[in-house]
């Protein structure tokens, strides 16, 4: 079972600690991350000081912890935190399952709290059982996580949420914090009848359609051990009905729907726009984290205070507030080989400084309020969460679990009792139905070629590169990395293929996850040489103002340099016949949508076959693959 | 250098068995913590059934009526979907432990050491409730939530000076409770990943230790960790398959080995000139410390008395002296003394020492010196003239404080002293390992002397056991063959007449050898062994032979119960014997009346169902003994078709207890026992007022001192039928 994720986009206050990372002096370091085989990729941009000693880092997913990475890097002056980020589709969880099955880890890693990749803890990861920081935890806490008396992972801190509210609003009309289900339901009709939505939690992100349904269903089907166990076995197909263990919290979801808590309209409002609406006061409440509390000011202006209430659940159910694991923390098995003494130092000193009261606080400065796993520290104590105490104190807190084969089923279902065409009977039907169904194989799983031998990052982008230009003749064809130290496009390449079978599987977690509302599809565009270069030199803005990525290409060799500003980082570049590019010439480039600055693009031709497509049909028609290791990118 | 190799051999093996004992006594006290928690829980479960307990309100005032004996947080109640509330009817959420839910679940006693209520770890005790039902919901179970630090308690008794700890762990090692002890390691989440990366002994294996602890073994293991060499000792302890480790750093272990090794190297002649220069000037250097140190150290604090460095000084000079009077090392401990100092503060409760301490100075003679260990810890080297020279000067001790207190200090209240006793035979001995065994003696049972004080002596029993099992088994074949086993009768008298209406036929072993050998001593051996299935039937012939005989001589009986080890049960046809002996005497239905021990009926109650009913058709009548000592519970009786339950002398063993407790818990049990239409016997009755308050509650039969004692049968005869058995066959 996994806990949903709500997508967070980034913020404010993350740009701006973000473009202070980028007027640093980049840096391209050679450094061999782990692996089979030594490559040279970019895995830091920071400035490098010989002195100290890099630890990588796997952040899962978008996940930053910038903040963590400050207070070790002040803690322990020795030591340079390397981010390595896994901004990947399907949450990074199939590239950090590869990630661990060909021991491609980080010195740390800091991952999903799943059981992602189980099968190969034992083989890439460091068994901690027997490290003194881990007598500092809660004994549950890690029971949960130990395999066979082996601990391959520190339980992270969990972010305490709940439904943010507006408190200056509330007070100026005299809202009050309910204390029951039903004393909620009154509440976000008066908000209504003011002519303001009263909750609006942004449906548009279907995933939130399980913030509802579990969060005031909570008590009635999750609380207890029993419902843990009755979820179990649905997944394994061997409890009969959904609706035999759900129905009260359909019933909760439906009750809220009939009194126009949740609207129709809500399908069309995504997570971010939700945000803007509650600092902007066209909705009272959403659900989130004190992150999302504090961020009033910084993202609107605002000076309303906003602060947590629990999910109140129906009839005896009482208050509930979610808690949002954040990681699980781990150790590459490489960092324990000879020759690795100096990391495997820095990195238990790590360890040993986030088992502590003040590491947690580090790790916790990322994400707000968290709820830590380590003896004696417990609960958050902040102002914002005063409504939440009660449930806190006395336990009534819980991740909120998904079902295996048929949460989208669920999310149909429940979008379905939004709008007002599904009933809860139906619901369930189509559940029930879903979680029937299984599959031989899953097509992810199919074979599509044979890779000889281990990418890199960089062979990995080129091997895209060529496929999209052989596919449409271009000159040249660029495709960008994902970013590095934290900072994330969402539109490169952040997974590499590694030797053995190529699957499906693995062409999705090599391709970013495309969150700006791109297409994924190739566009042909011409640009001039001039331009060309411009576009090597900044790429295009990220998040307003985040630029200076750089490209994987094919048709042109360059020798490239990050640790320049901006403007002056391409050392050398000419075609891949050896020519130069003529700044005066007009080349046609094949890209992916939306990854070239628009100002530098004379015509664009949009292709509408999926870039996945055409990886897919590259790596199929080769049958065999190999990097190319050709020079093209080199690090000057 | 033979010689020295044997004798670090059998240092070695000695300081082993030291510790292990240590361990081992230290595991007893957590098995009995454990048990006696069980018991209170299941007092409680069948109080609610006599108190009819309906409502959260009520059972709270319950819960916090015990709290403070018994010292848990809370007690947690789950209803059948595993919803759990605090004892004020507070929802709360049970996590993370699946293997305590499933037994929730299966109606089982469990353990949890990691539920997380309130936020904080909890160790969660847990019993299955059958028919209880709250403000409307029915409870599957009851679960007392302990603090960890609780069971922290009894893992920390054994100090070596404050530097030992212990832990326990599942049987792979994963952390179950940790030490809280100031001189813990972190030892990690599993301990014993953390010892295999350790630097182990030369000859020590981890995989030997494993192997071990899968068959429930014990033994020690020695490593090296950051430089520190420690020994760890492992016992199985009897809750869910749980490991008790105790960790001592070796350089306390071998201080005495050291000391005996350097002996005999002098002796050997092997010393050379150098090692004699060496050992002056360690010597000098030592003296030249010492003066410095003095100062520093010599001076407690919080008394201006003795530290326990110079205490160690001061008594090793005593101990050293020729011609000196036999010692004990004594240990002070004030009961609850950390309440004291939150209620009264530290100031006062240092003030308080003081006095003790000076009290205590004041009275003792040349050669005997007090110094303060730790807290309220006092350790005392006193003449040993025998225990009740002992009991005198405590006592006296106490009573100058309370003076004092009542004089000048009158707010105060002085808490309970206990006083460990270890008589020093072996001066030798670290004081560390005297200091350990005085503590060790409080464990066991303290005697008291007026409720404030308690005392206890240490004697070395649990060394000789072994030695002493032996020689019990070599004797015990002969013992039977040459009559030595006697079968003695104590009379239950049957409320309220306060007649006698029934007797219990116990075993005496009246050693040709050693005099009387009592049952305590005898009985768990031949449990172990085997012998007890012999002695029983021996033991239930003589009873039918007199039974038969008076039956002959016109006299008429009353039912006379005998014991039948749990260890007959396990044969399927173990009753054949028995009915073919009553068969043989023609022995009238029901009067005999077969007892089983309550332990039975945790091992396997459907096993317990059978037997009784086997017992019934044999025509036994059948009673479950010792109950109230150990796990069952009132709800698991209802279902035993037993003729009688005897209560266990727990109940009635001490008297300072508060006494209304003692009555309700008692009343509830036979007022179940009526309701089933069972018999109640109170057992190990002392006192005339016990007897009255088990009269109002409507007890059946008391047996126990307070009427008479176990006697020979001819003794008893005379009792219950005022005949002399051979006057009797005199005039015939």
């Amino acid at each position: 079972m996994r806990p949903d994720s709500p997508i967070r986009a980034k913020t404010p206050l993350m740009r701006g600690a973000l473009a202070a990372l980028l007027v640093a002096t980049l840096l391209f370091a050679s450094v061999a991350c782990t692996g089979t085989e030594a490559r040279t990729d970019v895995l830091t941009q920071k400035t490098e000081d010989p002195a100290r000693v890099q630890v990588s880092v796997l952040v899962k997913y978008a996940f930053s912890i910038n903040g963590f990475e400050q207070a070790i890097e002040e803690k322990f002056p020795d030591i340079d935190i390397v981010q390595v980020g896994n901004y990947t589709r399907d949450m990074g969880m199939a590239e950090y399952e590869a990630r661990l099955e060909h021991g491609d880890t980080t010195d740390i890693v800091m991952t999903w709290p799943y059981e992602v990749g189980e099968q190969y803890w034992a083989d890439s990861l460091l068994d901690l059982s027997g490290m003194g920081f881990s007598s500092r935890y809660n004994i549950s806490a890690l029971n949960e996580i130990s395999r066979d008396g082996a601990l391959y992972y520190l339980p992270g801190p969990a972010q305490v949420r709940g439904i943010v509210y507006n408190k200056t609003l509330f007070e100026e009309n005299g809202w009050e914090v309910p204390s029951d289900f039903d004393g909620f339901v009154d509440l976000c009709q008066s908000i209504e009848k003011s002519g303001m939505r009263s909750l609006q939690l942004g449906l548009e992100n279907a995933e939130v359609l399980d913030t509802a349904f579990t969060g005031f269903g909570y008590a009635a089907c999750y609380a207890k051990p029993q419902d843990e166990r009755w979820i179990e076995g649905y997944n394994e197909r061997n409890a009969t009905s959904f609706g035999e263990h759900f129905q009260p919290a359909l019933d909760a979801f439906q009750t809220l729907v009939d009194h126009g808590v949740l609207q129709a309209g809500d399908l069309e409002v995504d997570y971010a726009q939700r945000e803007n609406m509650l600092f902007t006061r066209q909705c009272a409440m959403v659900e989130d984290s004190v992150l999302m509390a504090r961020m009033g000011e910084s993202q609107t202006g605002t000076t309303d205070e906003f602060s947590l209430m629990p999910f109140f659940n129906p009839d005896d159910g009482g208050d509930w507030a979610r808690l949002y694991p954040v990681c699980y923390i781990g150790l590459g098995k490489q960092v324990a080989q000879t020759g690795n003494e100096d990391v495997y130092d820095a990195v238990m000193r790590v360890m040993d400084y986030l088992s502590t009261a003040e590491g947690q606080e580090a790790l916790m400065s990322d994400t707000g309020a968290m709820f830590s796993n380590l003896i004696g520290v417990g609960a958050p104590d902040v102002p914002e969460i005063d409504d939440m105490r009660n449930a806190l104190s006395h336990g009534r807190y819980g991740a909120f679990p998904t079902l295996e084969n048929a949460q989208d089923a669920l999310r149909e279902g429940l979008a379905g009792m939004v709008r007002g065409d599904m009933t809860s009977e139906q619901v369930v039907e189509l559940v029930d139905e879903r979680n029937a169904q299984t599959f031989a194989v899953s097509p992810e799983d199919e074979t599509l070629g044979t890779a000889s031998g281990d990418f890199s990052l960089s062979d990995t982008g080129g091997f895209v590169a060529d496929a999209l230009r052989a596919e449409s003749g271009a000159d040249i064809a660029l495709f960008l990395d994902n970013g590095k130290d934290g900072r994330y496009n969402g539109k490169g390449i952040s997974g590499r293929l590694y030797r053995g079978d190529v699957t499906m599987t693995d062409v999705l977690r090599i391709l970013p996850d495309l969150k700006h509302g791109e297409t994924g599809t190739m566009h042909v565009v011409t640009m001039t040489g001039e331009s060309l270069l411009r576009t090597l030199e900044y790429a295009i803005p990220v998040d307003n103002d985040q630029t200076g990525w750089f490209y994987y290409a094919s048709g042109l060799s360059m020798t490239y340099d990050p640790q320049a500003e901006p403007g002056s980082r391409i050392r050398a570049v000419s075609r891949s016949d050896g020519t130069a590019v003529d700044p005066e010439a007009t080349y046609t480039v094949a890209v992916m949508d939306q990854t070239v600055p628009d100002d530098c693009i004379l015509s664009c031709e949009q292709h509408d076959r999926a870039i996945v497509d055409i990886v897919v049909q590259a790596v199929r028609d080769a049958k065999t693959i190999a990097p190319a290791q050709d020079g093209r990118f080199a690090i000057g | 250098m033979q010689y020295y190799q044997q004798l670090q051999d059998t240092i070695r093996t000695e300081s082993g068995s030291y510790l292990q004992e240590i361990a081992t006594r230290i595991g007893a006290n957590i098995d009995r913590t454990i048990a006696d928690s069980y018991a209170l829980m299941n007092t409680i479960s069948s109080n609610l059934h006599t108190a009819e307990v309906r409502s959260f309100a009520e059972f709270a005032s319950i819960a916090q009526a015990q709290r403070e004996d018994w010292g848990y947080q809370d007690i947690v109640l789950i209803d059948e979907e595993g919803e759990a509330f605090a004892s004020d009817g507070t929802p709360v959420k049970l996590d993370n432990d699946a293997y305590f839910m499933d037994a929730v679940i299966e109606r089982l006693p469990v353990i949890s050491n990691a539920q997380m209520i309130d936020n904080e770890e909890r160790i969660a005790l847990s019993v299955p409730l059958d028919g209880i039902a709250l403000d409307g919901t029915t409870m599957a179970a009851m679960a007392a939530v302990y603090e960890p630090a609780s069971f922290d308690e009894t893992l920390s008794m054994s100090s070596f000076d404050g530097r030992s700890f212990s832990c326990i762990i599942e049987k792979n090692g994963t952390i179950v409770v940790r030490s809280s002890s100031p001189a813990a390691l972190e030892l990690g989440y599993n301990v014993l990943s953390t010892i295999g990366q350790s630097s182990l002994d030369d000859g020590d294996s981890l995989d030997a230790m494993r192997a071990s602890m899968a068959e429930n073994g014990k033994g020690q293991i020695g490593f090296a960790i950051d430089g520190v060499r420690y020994y760890a000792v492992y016992t199985a302890i009897a809750p869910q398959n749980w490991y008790l480790l105790t960790f001592v750093p070796a350089s306390v272990v071998n201080s005495r080995s050291d000391m005996m090794l350097g002996a005999t190297l002098l002796m050997c002649g092997v010393v050379t000139a150098a090692f004699a220069a060496l050992v002056a000037f360690l010597l000098f250097s030592s003296s030249r410390n010492r003066r410095r140190l003095e100062a520093i150290a010599y001076v407690d604090d919080v008394t201006g008395g003795s530290t326990i460095k110079r205490f160690y000084d001061l008594a090793q000079k005593s101990l050293s002296k020729p011609d000196r009077p036999r010692y004990a090392l004594v240990y002070t401990n004030m009961e609850k003394f950390k309440v004291l100092n939150e209620q009264f503060g530290r100031r006062s409760c240092d003030d308080l020492l003081r006095m003790f301490s000076e009290i205590i100075e004041e009275s003792l003679r040349p050669g005997e010196y007090i110094g303060r260990q730790s807290a309220d810890n006092f350790c005392i080297l006193i003449e040993f003239d025998g225990e009740p020279w002992l009991r005198e000067r405590f006592a006296s001790w106490y009573r100058l404080a309370e003076r004092y207190v009542e004089k000048n200090e009158p707010l105060w209240s002085l808490p309970i002293v206990e006083f460990g006793i270890f008589v020093i035979d072996n001066a030798e001995l670290p004081f560390s390992q005297m200091i350990d065994r005085a503590k060790l003696a409080l464990r066991e049972s303290p005697q008291a002397i007026g409720g404030k004080i308690r005392y206890a002596v240490y004697n070395d029993e649990v060394r000789r056991l072994l030695v002493r099992e032996k020689q019990l088994e070599d004797m015990m074949e002969r013992a039977l063959l040459e009559g030595e086993f006697q079968v003695y009768l104590q009379p239950k008298y049957r409320l309220p007449e306060r007649v006698i209406g029934g007797s219990e036929a116990l075993t005496r072993w009246a050693s040709a050898s050693e005099g009387m050998i009592f049952p305590d001593e005898f009985i768990p051996l031949f449990e172990k062994n085997g012998f007890i299935v012999t002695l029983d039937l021996y033991v239930f012939e003589e009873v039918c032979r007199t039974l038969r005989g008076w039956i002959d001589r016109g006299l008429t009986p009353s039912k006379t119960s005998v014991n039948c080890s749990r260890v007959h049960v396990k044969s399927k046809n173990f009753l054949d014997a028995y009915r073919t002996i009553a068969e043989r005497y023609r022995i009238p239905e029901r009067l005999i009346e077969i007892e089983l021990t309550e332990s039975i009926v945790m091992e396997d109650s459907h096993r317990l169902i059978e037997v009784i009913e086997d017992i019934h058709e044999a025509g036994f009548a059948c009673s479950i003994d010792d109950f109230g000592s150990g796990y069952s519970s009132l709800n698991m009786i209802q279902s035993i078709p037993a003729d009688t339950l005897k209560l266990d002398k727990i109940f009635f063993r001490n008297r300072t207890k508060d006494p209304s407790r003692t009555r309700s818990v008692v009343q509830s049990i036979v007022s179940m026992a009526q309701a089933l239409s069972m018999e109640t016997v109170a057992e190990g009755v002392e006192y005339e007022d016990q007897v009255d308050m088990l009269e109002e509650i409507g007890c059946d039969y008391v047996q126990g001192y307070v009427f008479a004692r176990p006697m020979p049968i001819a003794d008893f005869e005379r009792l219950a039928f005022g005949v002399d058995a051979n006057e009797e066959d005199e005039k015939r």
